[in-house]
């Protein structure tokens, strides 16, 4: 069985792989992602020194304004307009008499773009800010520290009041972010088996390819094939991730990671997770007549994908709960609440390895009975299967 | 109606089908149906829409199960090994068209084993006249290419069941001939073909025997001959005059000065000769077998 089993996989692998869509997806994604984000990145920082750069004039009436550098003091604001208005100055800043009860200021400036006001805004906020913590006699360094908070060291503690053993940031963030991983690669791998299954329906081609090999060695053919199209995109966006980190300055924070039980069990309900979802969604392709409508059936299959982000709250304010509990049993929500909960708290052992039993049960006999839908459902063509069909098809030998 | 009875030869038996029944919903799509194809014939899977043929190939092929009764391929029952032995070649379908024909035929050549894939494809590609299309994508090839295309497909593995659902749809008359000769050669050289067709004059020249369908049941097999027999005679009359009565007479196709004449199979058609020449002057009495057209219109019909 596994000789055809891997013939088909092999094809349909090639054949996505090579597809435009999906090249443009894998390699031009996030080559997008990082194009937008630098872009903001150094246009935020051509804000920043595009600031510091300019002059600003100000007009202070209300007399706590200290020069500085960049800075221009004005008498009045029919001086500071026409110095605004000749290009000596980029922006005229306005400190009102009442400025201490009103908190009001003006700012004149040429530039109308929302870019040139951001970048003006920003420096002179802290401009004010320094000289009304100076006006209020706090010393330089502490104004610093107002202006520039340090993030907090975050321990986090175990039922017994210990800090847990693995404290570093990496510790944490890998199993989430494999968690996440694991919901991106279901729904694109299980998106692509979908339109590969929906097409092979459309175009009545089934019973050609189940007179070559049986419908037990297609679908797996399928869910391996589309499987390493879901990875082979995941590890690259996963290595463009992972190079833009090790050039970032949050390098450091994952340079110690380690392969913990907590990341070999992400890797257990990753490999488990995405059988769940293929078989599923399998079935669900070959029972719709068009690629649309199985699209739209298998919407319901990514809403699981989501639900720790529906249920975020509730598992930030009691990851150990009742409803937590359901559904980290329930098949098609333990990948990913199982792992965001053991990510925040202890989980006794029981319940994970309960819930990997019930995920490995469900997808035996799932399996077993997707073979059989998949080989009727492949063969009813135009038209919408009922659930009545859908019984009859469980029922073929 | 008599169904003859199958005669089958232990050894030379290809498929064995018997009591075969296939319900759906509470429907019976095949009825208790029993047949053998012989190894070396062309073996015709005749019936008007719906009454069960494609059901039936589906079953022959593993793809559906039996409800009741068995189906013996080789003198076994069916296996991996065995599907790897059938070549078939669906009535509708159409392949993945963004893929080079080269790879969809390697595809579906890996898929039943086959050996010396590159020597094998440049074969058939050149015998069928598709050589400078081998790595063109399949969206650039004509219905009739694509159908081709199928037809290798479906015989790469040299197979030795070809089963063949409506083959010449969708190709001109030089490729019907084409792919008449092609299939004639894979006989001489030991396929067994089963052939289900609505084309009664390729029935007429290429199948030994024929099963016919209605309603899932079968209404006719055996030989041609036989079944011909079973049909009775048809006799073409031109005439001047009035007809007269005649006997042992099943059915009279009159359009004026001709007519076309259903006689008993056991009839004396001489002494009908002689009731006519006794009544109006004839001009033209020509007997003959009843075409396999005739015989497929009456039994769909009833």
């Amino acid at each position: 069985m596994m000789a055809k089993s891997l013939v088909v996989a092999k094809f349909e692998f090639v054949k996505t792989v090579r597809r435009k869509g999906f090249i443009l997806g894998t390699i031009g994604l996030p080559l997008l992602m990082l194009f937008v984000i630098g872009l903001t990145l150094y246009t935020g920082a051509g804000i920043g020194t595009g600031a510091t750069n300019q002059t600003t004039g100000y007009v202070d009436a209300a007399g706590f304004i200290q020069a500085a550098p960049g800075f221009v003091p004005y008498p009045d604001i029919a001086a500071g307009k026409a110095a605004l208005v000749k290009g000596e100055i980029d922006s005229l800043l306005v400190v009102p008499g009442g400025y201490i009860r009103t908190g009001t200021l003006m700012v004149y400036t040429m530039d109308s773009s929302l870019l040139g006001s951001a970048g003006s805004s920003q420096s002179v906020q802290e401009f004010v800010t320094r000289n009304l913590l100076r006006h209020e006699n706090v010393s330089d360094e502490t104004a610093q520290k107002i202006l520039s908070p340090v993030s907090p060291t975050v321990i986090v503690l175990d039922e017994a009041g210990n800090p847990k053993g693995d404290q570093k940031l990496a510790g944490f963030v890998l199993p989430f972010a494999l968690t996440m991983v694991l919901a991106l690669g279901i729904l694109t791998s299980s998106g692509y088996l979908m339109q590969g299954i929906g097409e092979e329906k459309e175009s009545r081609r089934g019973e050609f390819l189940l007179s070559h090999c049986s419908a037990e060695e297609l679908l797996a053919g399928k869910i391996l094939g589309y499987a390493g199209v879901g990875l082979l995109q995941i590890t690259v966006w996963v290595a463009i991730g992972l190079i833009v980190i090790a050039a970032s300055p949050f390098a450091a924070l994952f340079s110690e990671i380690q392969v913990t039980g907590l990341v070999c069990l992400a890797v257990v309900y990753f490999v488990l997770g995405y059988f769940l979802f293929s078989v599923s969604i399998a079935c669900t392709a070959s029972l719709a007549p068009t690629v649309r409508e199985a699209q739209q059936v298998s919407a319901v299959f990514s809403m699981f994908a989501v639900f720790p982000i529906i249920f975020l709250q509730f598992l930030l304010q009691d990851p150990n709960s009742l409803l937590m509990q359901v559904l980290t049993y329930f098949p098609y929500t333990a990948p990913f609440v199982a792992m965001v909960r053991l990510t925040l708290v202890t989980v006794p052992p029981y319940e994970i390895i309960v819930s990997i039993a019930i995920l490995v049960i469900s997808i035996a006999i799932l399996t077993k009975l997707a073979a059989r839908i998949f080989r009727m459902g492949m063969l009813t063509y135009g038209k919408r299967v009922t659930f009545r069909e859908v019984f009859r098809f469980l029922k073929e030998k | 109606m008599k169904i003859l009875e199958p005669d089958p030869e232990p050894g030379k038996i290809v498929l064995h089908v018997e009591h075969l029944t296939k319900t759906f919903d509470s429907r019976n799509i095949l009825e208790d149906i029993s047949f053998v194809v012989n190894k070396g014939e062309v073996f015709g899977l005749l019936g008007p829409n719906g009454a069960g043929k494609t059901t039936l190939i589906r079953t022959i092929l593993d793809i559906f199960r039996p409800d009741t009764g068995t189906i013996s391929l080789f003198g076994t029952t069916f296996s991996n090994d065995i599907k790897d032995a059938i070549g078939y070649l669906p009535e509708e379908g159409s392949l993945d068209k963004e893929i080079p024909v080269s790879e969809c035929i390697r595809y579906f050549a890996e898929l039943k084993h086959v050996d010396a894939i590159d020597r094998k494809m440049d074969e058939w590609l050149e015998r069928l006249d598709l050589t400078e299309y081998r790595d063109k994508k399949i969206q650039e090839l004509s219905k009739g290419m694509h159908r081709r295309l199928q037809f290798i497909l479906a015989v790469i593995h040299q197979p030795a069941l070809l089963i063949l659902d409506e083959p010449f749809s969708g190709l001109d008359p030089l490729n019907i001939k084409t792919l008449k000769d092609i299939l004639l050669d894979l006989r001489d050289n030991g396929t067994t073909l089963i052939m289900s067709t609505h084309q009664m004059d390729e029935v007429e020249r290429m199948c030994d025997r024929i099963l016919m369908l209605n309603n899932g049941k079968t209404v006719l097999y055996g030989s041609l001959d036989e079944i011909r027999l079973q049909f009775g005679l048809s006799v073409e009359v031109r005439y001047e005059g009035r007809l007269p009565h005649l006997d042992h007479i099943l059915g009279i196709n009159d359009s004026g000065n001709v007519a076309e004449l259903i006689v008993e199979k056991d009839a004396d058609t001489q002494a009908i000769l002689k009731t006519l020449v006794a009544s109006v002057t004839v001009k033209k009495f020509e007997v003959k077998q009843r075409s396999m057209n005739e015989i497929f219109l009456e039994v769909g019909r009833r």
